[in-house]
Parts: structure tokens; C-alpha cells; sequence
């Protein structure tokens, strides 16, 4: 399910917005096992998952989510 | 004391559930033996108890056993609670599938045979019924209050769920073919095996989706 080529800073973008997983979860629309899948790698999230915890985060999905090289 | 990781916890639970899955396998064969007449009553009950005994206490130990060393996790939220419950009556299913389908799957060939065919019929269906229902479960046909749905049913759970009956689809392929082969070389055992082997995909699929969604449960130090 997870995929090395993926980087991410979702846990650093959540904890400086000063939200918990479940707040994240809530203002997402998804569960709070869901962000912390995401948030660990082991789970990547759809384009509208991406782009609805960007919008709940009040960032761009580049900011969050991007291609290590 | 020794400070034990979730993982060895986890690996314990599901060591005390295979343990009950085995007794409660043991109390179907007990009941199947004795209609085949390899047991007498008296024999029969005495595993039927001491299987009954043992698969009770591996399932309550395995759904309960909470040692103290272990990281506290976040408290459950409606979802997860949710989530739980689906979990623990997949495990119910899964567990008891044996015990009933080694009598109902029998004694529908035999009322059949009589030629008792309303009992007959509603012993199919039940074997039927059961067999089916952790597909029901594990689908979310059961439908869940709609204010629940988005979160049970989310992104996640669909991926839990695809990978799940991935596993469930490849496991009864290779029931079916090992049902199929001694259905040749013992054509009268059929009507037993098929049920069996009809239970063990889903059985797999309903444990590989339990064992994903609890390996991805959040712990108190993910909050951070």
C-alpha cells in the first residue's frame, strides 16, 4: 500500500495548524485511521483525499505530498 | 517488567483465537463423528464440553487480554467503535462457522436423503446464510446508521476491504481445487468439504481485513 516514491509532511502541516488526527479527520471527511496511515506512509490517499486534507489544511497538495527523489 | 510491543499483544490475541478456532473445529468434528457413529454419546459430550470450554475462554482471553505494560492508546472514537464492533462479529462468524455448518451441512444430506424436505431445505439455507454472512459483514452491506457511513466506509476501508477479499478469492481457489479433488476420490464427502471450504475464503478474507485495520489503529504517541 505505501510506496517509498512518496514524501510527505502531513504530520508536520497538522501538528503546526495545532490540530489532533481525529480534528484533521473530521474537517477531512475521513476517519482519524485514515490520516494516520497517510500521515505514515503506509497508506497513500486518492487525488481527493490529497487535495481535501490540503484544503483542511489550509495548504496546497504540493505542499504536502511530493515525489522523492 | 517485561514491556511487551502491540505487535507480540496482537500476535498473542491471535494465538488464543486460533487456539479457540481449533476447539470450536474439534466440537464440529466431535458432532460429526458421533452422527457418523465413530463416537457414543457419553465421548461426544465429554469433547463437546471441553471444546465448548476451551473455545469460549481463547476467544473471551483473546478479545479481552489487556496487559498492563502495553502503550495506552487513544480513546475510540464513534467510528473506530464502530469499526471494533464490525471486527469482533466478523471474528463470531468466522469462529462458530465450523461448529455449525459440521451439523447443518450433514444433517441437510441426511433429512434430504429421508426425503424431509422442508427440513431439509432449511438446513441449505442455513449453511448458506452462514457462509454468506461475513461477506455481508466485511461488504458493508450491513448497512451502518448514515451519519456513520463516510467513516466506515471510507477510502481505507475500501482498500482494507479489496485487499482482504484479494486474499479470500486466492484461498478459495485453493479450497475449491482441494475440494474438487476429493470430491473424486470420494464423491460422497462432497456436500460436507464444500461448505468448509466456502467458509475458509471468507474466514481468511474477514481476518486479513481484521488484522489491517488493527495494525493501522492510531497510537497515543501518532497524535503528537
Amino acid at each position: 500500500m505505501g510506496d517509498p516514491r512518496l514524501a510527505s509532511r502531513l504530520k508536520e502541516a497538522r501538528t503546526a495548524a495545532g490540530l489532533t488526527q481525529a480534528e484533521l479527520a473530521e474537517r477531512a471527511g475521513v476517519s482519524r485511521k485514515t490520516v494516520n496511515t497517510v500521515e505514515n506512509g503506509v497508506f497513500i490517499p486518492s487525488t481527493i483525499l490529497a487535495l481535501s486534507l490540503a484544503r483542511a489544511l489550509g495548504v496546497t497538495v504540493e505542499e504536502l505530498f511530493w515525489l522523492a527523489d | 517488567m517485561i514491556s511487551r510491543k502491540p505487535a507480540q499483544i496482537l500476535s498473542l490475541r491471535l494465538a488464543l483465537a486460533s487456539i479457540a478456532a481449533l476447539a470450536f473445529i474439534g466440537m464440529g468434528v466431535a458432532l460429526w463423528a458421533r452422527q457418523a457413529g465413530l463416537l457414543d454419546s457419553l465421548d461426544a459430550a465429554t469433547i463437546l464440553v471441553v471444546c465448548s470450554l476451551t473455545g469460549v475462554a481463547g476467544l473471551g482471553l483473546a478479545i479481552t487480554y489487556t496487559p498492563g505494560d502495553i502503550p495506552p492508546s487513544p480513546k475510540l472514537d464513534r467510528w473506530e467503535k464502530a469499526q471494533k464492533n464490525r471486527s469482533l462479529n466478523l471474528i463470531a462468524q468466522v469462529c462458530l462457522g465450523p461448529v455449525f455448518l459440521s451439523n447443518w451441512s450433514p444433517g441437510a444430506v441426511e433429512l434430504l436423503a429421508e426425503g424431509r424436505v422442508l427440513m431439509g431445505v432449511l438446513n441449505v439455507a442455513a449453511v448458506v446464510v452462514w457462509v454468506l454472512s461475513p461477506a455481508v459483514i466485511l461488504m458493508g452491506w450491513s448497512k451502518p446508521p448514515r451519519e456513520d457511513r463516510g467513516f466506515v466506509d471510507d477510502e481505507l476501508d475500501r482498500e482494507f476491504r479489496a485487499r482482504a477479499l484479494a486474499s479470500g478469492f486466492i484461498t478459495l481457489l485453493v479450497s475449491g481445487a482441494a475440494t474438487y479433488v476429493a470430491s473424486l476420490l470420494a464423491p460422497a464427502t462432497t456436500p460436507h468439504l464444500l461448505p468448509v471450504a466456502l467458509w475458509f475464503g471468507g474466514a481468511v478474507a474477514c481476518a486479513h481485513f481484521i488484522w489491517l485495520h488493527h495494525r493501522a489503529q492510531p497510537t497515543a504517541e501518532d497524535d503528537g
